[in-house]
């Protein structure tokens, strides 16, 4: 299956979707989700960005609750702005606010400057997702990459649009 | 890839998030997100950790290209620094060490799969020139 451009500069694709992934640790999660994106070529070397994306996380938590976790980095490695969404075979300890485990991540990164343009777009919608009810559960409720795709075009997309325009 | 070169990235991709979070707006925004950040200090260990584990020279060299370009250590992809996208010869080489560096902005180069995997390219490749093409300025 061809890569999806989201919007400008925003990419799915779906060896970047993991629907059963069996992690026991944060350690483990950032490896996986840095090996996928290794894999996509999305980014120029996965232990570089491993190692970002644990001390990312060191600074404070990407669990907003709700089960939902959005890892983000800016690298130096990443080629393009990229969403990896994962849905955890079991529940993580990520710290959350309301320090429930987290089941859904959906991973943001992108390089600095050009082809960065859509990360704080795709950063703003996706966390206002999760704190509308309605929208938090249709994140909850991709399954498949297709589910994924369908959420990119109903809901993703048209608010990065929104929000590019203003 | 050159082990140097490994650390190396691990060493930019600390440094530009030490420099982002040296940002008062960064940290506004990340807070506005919900995703308060907290104090740097384990980062800046981490940063020291990383930088004890590269050679000394190499380590001079990153700290001083970087005083140019936040970007010290660039892929380059069939002989071009992504970095200025200049194309550089096809065997420049660094006089302080023996990592590749671009010819133009200095940058420490290393190449991307793509070129690794292509190695009759390289071979017929024209001679090195003395100077570098610059296509676009970086």
């Amino acid at each position: 299956m061809k890569p999806i451009d989201i919007a400008t500069s925003i990419r799915i694709e779906a060896g970047l979707f993991l629907p059963a992934l069996e992690v026991s640790s944060q350690e483990e999660l950032f490896a996986a989700l840095a090996d996928a994106l290794g894999a996509a070529g999305a980014i120029h070397d996965r232990n570089a960005f491993q190692r970002l994306l644990v001390e990312r996380e060191a600074l404070g938590t990407t669990g907003l609750g709700h089960g939902i976790a959005i890892p983000h980095a800016r690298s130096m490695v990443a080629q393009r702005t990229t969403l990896v969404v994962a849905r955890l075979a079991r529940g993580l300890d990520f710290q959350a606010v309301d320090g429930h485990p987290v089941e859904r991540v959906f991973l943001v990164v992108a390089p600095y400057g050009v082809g960065g343009e859509g990360y704080l777009p795709l950063l703003g919608v996706l966390v206002a997702a999760v704190h509308h009810d309605t929208d938090r559960e249709r994140l909850l409720a991709v399954e498949s990459f297709d589910d994924l795709e369908k959420l990119a075009r109903q809901l993703i997309r048209p608010r990065i649009q929104e929000a590019l325009a203003r | 890839m050159n082990p140097q070169i490994q650390e190396l990235l691990v060493l930019q991709e600390l440094d530009a998030l030490l420099a982002d979070l040296g940002e008062a707006a960064m940290r506004e925004r990340e807070a506005a997100l919900g995703f308060p950040l907290g104090e740097s200090t384990r980062l800046s260990e981490a940063r020291a950790e990383a930088a004890a584990r590269i050679d000394a020279r190499v380590l001079r060299l990153y700290e001083r290209i970087r005083q140019r370009h936040p970007r010290a250590v660039a892929p380059s992809l069939g002989g071009t620094c992504l970095g200025c996208f200049t194309v550089r010869p096809t065997a420049m080489a660094s006089r302080q060490s023996d990592l590749e560096t671009c010819e133009r902005c200095g940058r420490i180069l290393f190449r991307l799969e793509e070129e690794r995997h292509a190695p009759a390219a390289s071979a017929a490749a024209p001679p090195a020139r003395k100077r570098a093409v610059t296509r676009k300025r970086g």
